[in-house]
């Protein structure tokens, strides 16, 4: 499994004992990240199959509107390959706060995924 | 735009240069304000900046403008531009009028992440969802002629 960079986002997996750690640091503000983030994203939902992932934006700075369904793409697909996903927002950042309201709203039929404030 | 003279050959910024540029611009404009604040304003103008460079008419005879208005209780972001087709415009504005309509922002910017996630292009105008849901912005819009005119208001609290 290989991290993701371009431009100012960078995605980092760390394959930890309990769970793999994907970690989203830096600025999504691609102007079509569903075409260039996207591929990387449906593999490695494929990648973390049976695994338990831990999916982390507390070093993502900002993320515009496009960013959303690529995520929202990629949770949906490891809610159906890994075995749990822990998403993990930070409590302290108010645009982080709201914007991971709504995507909890999106997968609360997603059984094996639940999002969380750190 | 500011073109630069590098290694003696002229550069022009790429429009998502210049967007990212205006979003770098809110957080020195509105150093004064707390943190949250500064996101909300800098989330706004950034996805109104996009949305003019995905879907307005910007050759050099259709100028677009994003302008901000300050006062110590409210801030006011206005953006102006040319439509490339009435339809592109009426998106927005139906849009916008949903958006004015529903009466909690959070679920309705969930149910149109719910309702993009099936389609395989995104023509749903998501940033207008975000902003009204994540950065508390309240919207307006409408056509004077073929310029699409985009306000966003909300209280400096």
């Amino acid at each position: 499994m290989n991290g993701y960079q371009q431009e100012n986002l960078r995605i980092a997996i760390t394959d930890a004992h309990e769970a793999v750690v994907v970690a989203w640091r830096g600025e999504s503000d691609a102007r079509n990240p569903r075409e260039t983030l996207g591929p990387y994203l449906n593999l490695l939902a494929t990648q973390l199959a049976s695994r338990n992932v831990r999916v982390t934006f507390a070093e993502l700075t900002y993320m515009n509107s496009a960013t959303v369904l690529p995520i929202m793409d990629f949770l949906k697909g490891l809610s159906k390959h890994a075995a749990k996903v822990k998403v993990e927002y930070r409590q302290d950042l108010q645009w982080q706060v709201t914007s991971f309201r709504a995507l909890r709203i999106v997968a609360r039929g997603w059984g094996n995924v639940s999002v969380v404030a750190v | 735009m500011k073109i630069q003279i590098v290694n003696e050959k002229l550069q022009a910024p790429t429009l998502w240069q210049i967007v990212r540029d205006i979003r770098a611009t809110m957080g020195v404009r509105f150093a004064h304000l707390d943190s949250h604040l500064i996101d909300a304003i800098t989330l706004t103008v950034s996805e109104l900046a996009e949305n003019i460079v995905k879907f307005a008419a910007t050759d050099a005879e259709h100028l677009a403008s994003i302008e901000l208005q300050t006062t110590p209780d409210q801030i006011r972001v206005r953006s102006e531009n040319t439509v490339r087709s009435k339809e592109d415009a009426q998106v927005v504005l139906s849009t916008i009028e949903r958006i004015h309509l529903h009466e909690n922002p959070t679920a309705l910017f969930a149910q149109s992440i719910e309702e993009s996630m099936d389609r395989p292009t995104d023509g749903s105008r998501q940033g207008f969802y975000q902003i009204a849901a994540v950065a508390g912005f309240r919207l307006q819009g409408h056509l004077e002629g073929d310029r699409l005119v985009v306000i966003a208001e909300r209280e400096l609290t």
